[in-house]
């Protein structure tokens, strides 16, 4: 019977077909079908006959599959290559007539069930041609040049030059391509053609006059740049063994300060300023954050992942952003695939991350118990019953049963050296109209403080493709997925009291030497003080062994499309669409916890840590779509280029948070575990939105003037009618003088390079709640009127503003671009940018008993001059011949000022002022320490204090006889007075050597609380108070003890005691690698090899007092530590 | 092929440039439009219940006895509300705490009703009737008057604001105290005259006319002393009347701790108005502040004030006992105070994580069956604001300033003794004597009600009583200028210069 559907044709592959996918999908399939073939050995009973002479094969298979039932698969194309079939056969086995149809054919076959598959013919391997060519690279004045990389483009098949610039590398065929590299030169491209012996003189390259910056929605030749923008390349951020990439910028830009809060895992708090904190409103210093062209979470991308990061500074350059660049923006490039066989680069280290700084706590009991008799004395407290008595004391010091007396260090139970891992795997490759860039991620980070650990997976997937020589499309999609296990708590800030690693630290520190984590009695039992009278918090060890976590799953994905049309030479589209999807969820675990008093062995406190499960979901999806047209012509050396564009952004958050009590089984951690008679549910969603229109026209005239201007026209749904859309305009110039005639006229060789500069513009700031201007009652105030059951309240609590509109920045910035002796490049810039109509809270009278509506009012001022200095160097001759070597210098200051703030505020110790920074502090000043009684007798009156010699002095700083709060002034150092940093890098012989020092200048942070007055919850003095004032030893620098929160006013108030000076230097980073002779390694197939060692915060030089100077800024001086970082790695590449 | 691809791409990205202006009018989901309430009862009723709530921060309910640390009963050791600044002497326009809680609080409140009576007033739906619309308005009045109550009696001329205000007219001057007075009692007439007569008790939880009048028979009693503590007849008269008034329609609680606990405070014949809570979504931190935290540690001076159960002071009596200090006590000193651990009896005992710095606790509001006491617990105990025990001994003390220590004076000393097994007063009293016993008798049966502090001012003895205050762990130091307090620096800074800093604080 024929069957019509028998010989089914394999149609033609679309037009779009990747080779890839071609060879990937037919091998499968064959292997499939060599597999199935053995068992289909059997049905070859089938007996054929055939008779023709120059028939063709098609209608010679359609023939064999009507006699034999078999079905017959062929590819058509494949078959108009068949040569005539003359196959006289009677009865015979089909695998005979196979055999003889298929003689002399340019195709196999195979046979499988019922079925036939013509298949291409393995094509029989020619001998491989191998052509070696040996030549010798030069520089321009004819030395010959070691190290230069020779690669075979499209292959990884490369080589390099020896000493004295000769080569040899084999090629398969004539039409292979020579790649020459090297360092400071201009790569050149020769193709073999008939030559065996190919000698390149190189070209040194002018320094960085060829860079191309990325800028907003394009790319633009630093030479021609007019704004103030920094570049820095994945490489260079990439030395730094940490894992957060924002904190990876740190020390490479000027007028960039990067500050990384908190060493915490996954919660480092690193805070970007550009150019100063411009505003005080709620709308942030935070710069705008763009990966690859939309706005995202820095820290959710691999930083191996990172191509390069332009940091837009001044007006100019970052006006194209509008209502969001007032704080600058930063834009993160990923990498792209390169055209080429795939090269698979796996890069890992190992670090061992310890703490830069641990307090230095008095741990031996017998010392603490006798210090805390002192402190209680001195506080006041005399009562017998609340010191340790004699005996006890004289126990613990003599004692050798340290089982029962023991001297704990309870900081060592909770800190430790902790590793990391970081593998990162990258595959690239495609041909000339498909490339990708595919790479996976993973980093295990563990804590240094127990209980704070990360995991991140990251995957990412970019791919461009030319459809033909006009359309180009592609995507870049990022997946990540993080994981923080912290203790339970709020581990929203590891800097605030209630964040959970803050909180553990301090628990820690507030238990006394004289118990052990655990009761003797080896029941493991958790301890809960030796002694009754003594002061502590909960025990850390219990709540870690006791798994009491919140653990928060972060997930992003963030997924883009884009095509770019060239209609011709001078006409340009391009468009992006992005979905940001982010979520965020977390559990939080908490049970009651029984300690026990560790001498007596008796239950002595059933700790709560608020029994329960907290759920919480929260996500955001944010979409972007922009488009824009680009024109560039140049007409006779004036060159026009101009850009209009358009975009639109949504974004909606929300989330929800279910709560339940009483676990009837800790073990089961869901919240339908949970009892159902306290259970609570929260949720919400808010939305904004952001429409806008841009354009940028450049124009320059020969490279030598520059002009540039940039429109954001924005609407946002923060704000109400008329106020709704913002105009942010900016207009900049420079002027390249060395490309005057007259300037080349002179032939001064040793100037490349001389720009000035100039720009001005306004960006905007709307980062204020979603519904500012609205007038709204929210439910508040719930009131139970008959105890049983609870009415809903409903209040309003704000006053509100429908005027509200956007919060402008104005910016100038002045620059200069010098590069001489082609390798030395200077560029200096001096801004003064000011903001204005700051979105704040109005000062409202508490009399009007509703909250402050935000208002337009406020001006800051910020004025800076940043300076970068390069050199970078290859030393041609001598025996140091190949040495490369570059040196750079940024530093910047900033000076901040409260231009109109209104009334003066007073806060805690800070104050705002016209005239002075923000938050400036405000305290009493400390002058020294009294020494006798007659010093008291003979100074003003301290407030209402009973002032004792070894008391505090402070300053009577209005000279009005007496001390109180009119004594209390500002202090500088809010904000430091230089940030600067220096980097050095050399590499020779396969040698490289890397060295990164960052420093700030002139800054000083308040410490309060734990570890600066002892005894804070019975937290066990730093070991300076060992040298505490008494008649017996006076001091003049650690004043009398006394006894945490029970101490006096006299020591606890806010003053410059506690104010420290946290300028710092430091070794930030440090690597040194080798990288193995291909030679060698080539043997076992691997391109590259480097082993390498990082270190991070290697050597600190500062005269801080507390942990770490890099901090969070001001506040309890316990905060997470920072990380010392030695690591190890490998980067290795097939 | 190609052709395909860019009139797709461009119906695709023209539908999003054809996303019309809406998307940037956006409305939040979790919140109500000004304009679209007060439009029936109901929304009245949650407009009214936020006012109530509007009497829950710390310094009107559950500090009430941190109140008490800013005099001679009790030390903070955390400082709630300054009041160590405050009894130190180191108080000032700038000290913050209670200082600026009271004073911003209060005004948080009175704008609450301002808006409750304007919308009410704007209101002409007939869901409300007349004589609900007078109820209601009693009420948010009741409520205004006991928040200008605080201000007076504490800062004394303060801004006096009677409707909402906006950012035009923000700056308000003070007025004279007196101006205040007279408005107090205004709001508190018209809630006498208009609330329920029902007993608070049976009133639903709502502010009844009875209410009103014991707090109308405080702010008399307080105004009634004057600057100097030179008692007024006439307020006094009236303190009197209105106190017989509610001694007749109010019962003492059998039990002196069943006021203060969770169970037994419902339907309490002896409450007059309390501030309420409900557990688990509207708590308050009673268990955890007195019970674990020790925020409110009695002094000793106020220990030893709780006379033996002979009606003589601790001391003098044959019964004293200095080995134990508990024992022959007045009752109320062991539902009032606590040594060491909470103890409501065998296997009822907590021990509080944090040290008692004077020795002792505060028992009195914490609820035996919360035990163990912590972050989590969820007390729901009412804040008792006034009570029959504060009546009786009002018109005890009015009655003797008054008419000297008659009968009824004896008599109301002697039931309000009883309850708790104390012997009533001997015979003979003068008017002095009487006095000073009513006076102590208050710090007793009151002690960390929040009441020390009235009465220390009324009586004009705080600052022979606060200097004289050796048992403490800070150094009492009182000057006559705390008599009234500064206004918050801020107010005053805010102001530009319309509202003027109390005299003595410039």
């Amino acid at each position: 019977m024929y069957k019509k559907s028998a010989a089914i044709r394999c149609r033609e592959w679309p037009c779009l077909r990747s080779k890839l996918f071609l060879i990937m999908k037919l091998s499968f399939f064959l292997c499939l079908v060599t597999i199935l073939q053995v068992s289909a050995a059997t049905s070859f009973a089938q007996k054929i006959s055939l008779d023709k002479n120059n028939a063709s094969l098609a209608e010679t298979l359609q023939e064999i599959h009507l006699q034999s039932g078999f079905s017959v698969f062929y590819n058509a194309k494949l078959l108009k290559k068949a040569v005539p079939v003359n196959v006289h056969l009677q009865n015979a086995d089909l695998s005979d007539v196979l055999k003889q149809c298929f003689q002399n054919q340019p195709f196999s076959y195979v046979v499988n069930n019922n079925t036939i598959v013509v298949t291409p013919k393995p094509a029989v391997a020619k001998p491989v041609q191998v052509i070696t060519i040996t030549g010798q690279v030069k520089d321009e004045k004819g030395v010959g040049l070691p190290g230069v990389t020779v690669k075979v483009k499209g292959t990884n098949t490369g080589a390099q030059t020896d000493m004295s610039g000769f080569y040899k590398i084999e090629v398969n065929d004539n039409n292979a391509v020579l790649v020459f590299s090297f360092i400071g030169f201009v790569s050149q491209e020769i193709a073999v053609g008939n030559q065996t012996r190919i000698d390149v003189a190189l070209k040194e390259q002018t320094s960085a006059l060829s860079e191309i910056v990325v800028v907003g929605y394009g790319t633009q030749k630093k030479v021609n740049l007019t704004g103030a923008v920094s570049s820095v390349t994945g490489e260079t951020l990439n030395k730094r063994p940490v894992v957060n990439p924002a904190s990876m910028l740190q020390g490479l830009a000027p007028g960039v300060a990067i500050n990384v809060g908190s060493g915490e895992p996954g919660n480092e708090s690193v805070s970007i300023r550009i150019r100063g904190n411009s505003t005080f409103s709620g709308a942030g210093s935070d710069p705008l954050i763009l990966i690859d062209g939309v706005p995202g979470n820095f820290s959710d991308i691999n930083p191996t992942d990172i191509d390069n990061v332009s940091v837009l500074k001044d007006a100019a350059s970052a006006s194209i952003y509008g209502s969001r660049a007032a704080n600058g923006v930063v834009l993160i490039t990923t990498k792209q695939g390169k055209s080429g066989q795939m090269a698979v680069t796996y890069d890992g280290n190992v670090g061992f991350y310890s703490p830069t700084k641990m307090f230095k706590l008095v741990t031996n009991s017998a010392q603490y118990m006798e210090l805390f008799n002192q402190a209680r004395i001195n506080s006041g407290t005399t009562d017998p019953g609340s010191l340790y008595p004699q005996d006890q004391i004289d126990l613990y010091r003599n004692s050798t049963d340290r089982l029962h007396y023991p001297n704990t260090d309870w900081l060592s139970l909770i800190f430790r050296t902790a590793p990391t891992q970081n593998h990162n795997l990258t595959f690239t490759g495609g041909n000339e109209k498909t490339t990708y860039n595919v790479s996976l991620g993973y980093v295990n980070q563990q804590g240094i403080e127990r209980g704070f650990d990360y995991k991140r997976y990251n995957a990412r997937i970019n791919l461009t493709s030319k459809i033909n020589d006009h359309i180009k499309f592609g995507t870049n999609v990022l997946l990540k997925s993080g994981t923080r296990d912290a203790v339970a708590g709020n581990p929203s800030s590891p800097s605030q009291w209630d964040g959970s690693s803050m909180d553990l630290f301090l628990s820690a520190m507030s238990q006394a030497p004289t118990y052990g984590p655990y009761l003797t009695d080896g029941s493991g039992r958790y301890t809960y003080k030796a002694y009754d009278f003594e002061y502590n918090n909960k025990n850390p060890i219990a709540v870690l062994d006791q798994n009491y976590k919140r653990v928060t799953n972060d997930y992003a994905v963030n997924a883009q499309g884009w095509f770019e049309v060239q209609f011709n030479k001078d006409f340009s589209w391009y468009t992006k669409g992005a979905v940001n999807f982010n979520m965020d969820k977390y559990k939080d675990f908490k049970a009651t916890l029984d300690e026990y008093n560790f001498r007596t062995n008796q239950l002595q406190t059933s700790l709560d840590l608020g029994k329960g499960l907290t759920d919480q979901d929260e996500q955001t999806v944010y979409t972007n779509l922009y488009s824009y047209l680009n024109y560039a012509h140049n007409f006779h050396g004036h060159n026009v280029k101009a850009q209009f564009g358009y975009s639109v952004e949504q974004s909606k958050y929300q989330y929800l948070q279910g709560y339940r009590k009483n676990f009837a089984d800790i073990d089961l951690q869901e919240l339908n575990a949970g009892g159902s008679d306290i259970q609570n549910a929260y949720g919400t969603s808010n939305q904004w939105a952001l429409m806008s229109y841009f354009g940028r026209v450049d124009y320059d005239f020969k490279g030598r003037y520059l002009l540039e201007g940039n429109i954001r026209y924005d609407g946002s749904s923060r704000f109400y009618g008329a106020n709704k859309w913002g105009v942010f305009p900016s207009f900049s110039a420079g002027w390249r003088a060395t490309e005057e005639p007259f300037v080349k006229a002179l032939n001064l060789t040793w100037l490349d390079n001389f720009k000035l500069r100039g720009s001005w513009g306004q960006l905007g700031n709307q980062n204020v709640g979603n519904y500012p201007y609205q007038a709204l009652l929210n439910f508040t105030g719930n009131y139970s009127f008959d105890n049983s059951t609870l009415t809903t309240g409903v209040a309003q609590q704000n006053l509100n503003n429908p005027t509200i509109k956007w919060e402008t920045t104005t910016m100038t910035d002045i620059g200069l671009d010098i590069t001489i002796f082609k390798n030395l490049s200077l560029t200096a810039d001096w801004y003064n940018k000011t903001t204005s109509d700051i979105l704040r809270q109005a000062q409202v009278t508490a009399a009007v008993g509703l909250g402050a509506p935000t208002i337009n009012n406020g001006v800051v001022n910020n004025r800076g001059i940043e300076v970068g200095l390069s050199y970078n160097n290859v030393i041609r001759d001598g025996g140091l011949k190949g040495f490369a070597y570059n040196v750079g210098v940024n530093v910047d200051h900033n000076r901040n000022k409260l231009v109109q703030f209104g009334q003066t505020e007073i806060g805690d110790y800070t104050i705002n002022q016209n005239g002075q920074p923000w938050n400036s502090f405000y305290m009493l000043q400390v002058i020294g320490i009294f020494q006798s009684a007659a010093e008291v007798a003979n100074s003003p009156k301290q407030f209402s204090d009973s002032t004792l010699p070894g008391d505090l002095k402070y300053k009577d700083v209005n000279g009005d006889g007496k001390i109180d709060q009119n004594d209390k002034t500002i202090i500088g150092g809010v904000y430091p007075k230089l940030n600067y940093s220096f980097n050095i890098g050399a590499s020779f012989k396969g040698f490289d050597l890397s060295a990164m020092a960052q420093g700030v200048y002139g800054v000083k942070s308040y410490v309060s609380g734990w570890g600066t007055i002892p005894f804070v919850q019975g937290a066990s003095p730093t070991t300076d108070w060992l040298n505490a004032w008494t008649p017996e030893h006076p001091s003049t620098t650690m004043p009398r003890i006394y006894f945490g929160q029970s101490a006096p006013d006299k020591i606890g108030r806010r003053s410059s005691y506690f104010l420290q000076d946290a300028s710092y230097l430091r070794l930030k980073n440090l690597v040194f690698g080798y990288t193995l002779p291909a030679q060698i390694t080539k043997k076992i197939g691997i391109n590259r090899l480097r082993v390498y060692f990082a270190g991070d915060n290697l050597i600190t030089i500062t005269k801080f007092k507390g942990l770490d100077p890099e901090r969070y800024g001001s506040g309890d001086q316990v905060q997470y530590p920072q990380n010392k970082i030695y690591s190890f790695g490998l980067n290795v590449t097939l | 092929m190609k052709n395909r691809i860019i009139i797709t791409t461009i119906f695709i990205t023209s539908l999003f440039l054809g996303a019309c202006k809406k998307t940037l009018d956006l409305n939040p989901a979790d919140q109500i439009a000004t304009s679209t309430f007060y439009k029936s009862k109901a929304d009245f009723d949650e407009a009214l219940a936020a006012v109530y709530a509007s009497l829950q921060p710390e310094e009107f309910a559950v500090g009430m006895g941190f109140r008490d640390c800013f005099t001679d009963n009790g030390y903070n050791q955390f400082n709630s509300g300054s009041s160590k600044d405050f009894v130190q002497g180191n108080f000032n326009p700038t000290t913050g705490g209670y200082e600026t809680g009271i004073y911003n609080d209060s005004y948080v409140g009175i704008a609450r009703v301002n808006l409750f009576l304007q919308n009410l007033g704007n209101y002409k739906g007939s869901d409300i009737s007349d004589a609900q619309r007078k109820v209601y308005e009693g009420e948010v009045r009741f409520i205004r008057a006991f928040f200008y109550f605080q201000l007076y009696s504490i800062y004394g001329d303060v801004p006096l604001v009677l409707q909402p205000l906006d950012l035009s007219n923000q700056k308000q001057p003070k007025v004279p105290a007196a101006q205040v007075l007279t408005q107090i009692t205004a709001d508190l007439d018209y809630s006498i005259a208009n609330l329920n007569t029902a007993a608070y008790y049976a009133n639903g939880g709502h502010a009844a006319a009875s209410s009103a009048k014991a707090l109308k028979a405080r702010v008399l009693l307080f105004a009634g002393f004057g600057n100097n503590g030179t008692p007024d007849p006439a307020m006094l008269a009236q303190v009197r009347d209105l106190c017989l008034d509610l001694m007749g329609q109010y019962k003492l609680s059998t039990n002196f701790e069943d006021i203060f606990r969770d169970a037994t405070q419902k339907n309490n014949t002896e409450i007059i108005f309390s501030i309420n809570f409900l557990a688990p979504n509207n708590t308050t931190p009673w268990d955890l502040y007195y019970g674990d935290y020790d925020a409110c540690a009695p002094l000793q001076n106020m220990v030893d004030a709780f006379e033996c159960t002979d009606g003589l002071p601790y001391g003098t009596s044959p019964l004293t006992d200095t080995k134990n200090q508990f024992k022959n006590r007045d009752p109320r000193l062991a539902k009032t105070v606590y040594a060491d651990s909470v103890y409501f009896g065998p296997g009822k005992v907590y021990h509080p994580s944090n040290l008692r710095p004077t020795g002792y606790g505060t028992i009195k509001f914490l609820e035996p069956n919360n035990m163990p006491y912590g972050f989590s617990t969820l007390s729901q105990q009412d804040a008792v604001i006034l009570r029959l025990g504060e009546v009786m001994l009002m018109y005890a003390e009015a009655q003797n300033e008054v008419a000297g220590p008659d009968a009824t004076v004896y008599k109301a000393m002697a039931d309000l003794r009883a309850r708790v097994g104390m012997p009533a007063y001997p015979a003979g009293y003068n008017k002095d004597q009487m006095r000073e016993r009513i006076r102590h008798e208050r710090r007793i049966e009151l002690a960390f009600e929040g009441l020390r502090h009235y009465d220390l001012l009324r009586w004009h003895i705080a600052g022979p009583v606060l200097n004289a205050v050796k048992t403490s762990l800070i150094n009492y130091h009182f000057e006559d200028k705390f008599y009234h307090w500064p206004l918050p620096q801020t107010e005053i800074d805010k102001s530009g210069g319309v509202l003027i800093q109390n005299p003595d604080y410039k």
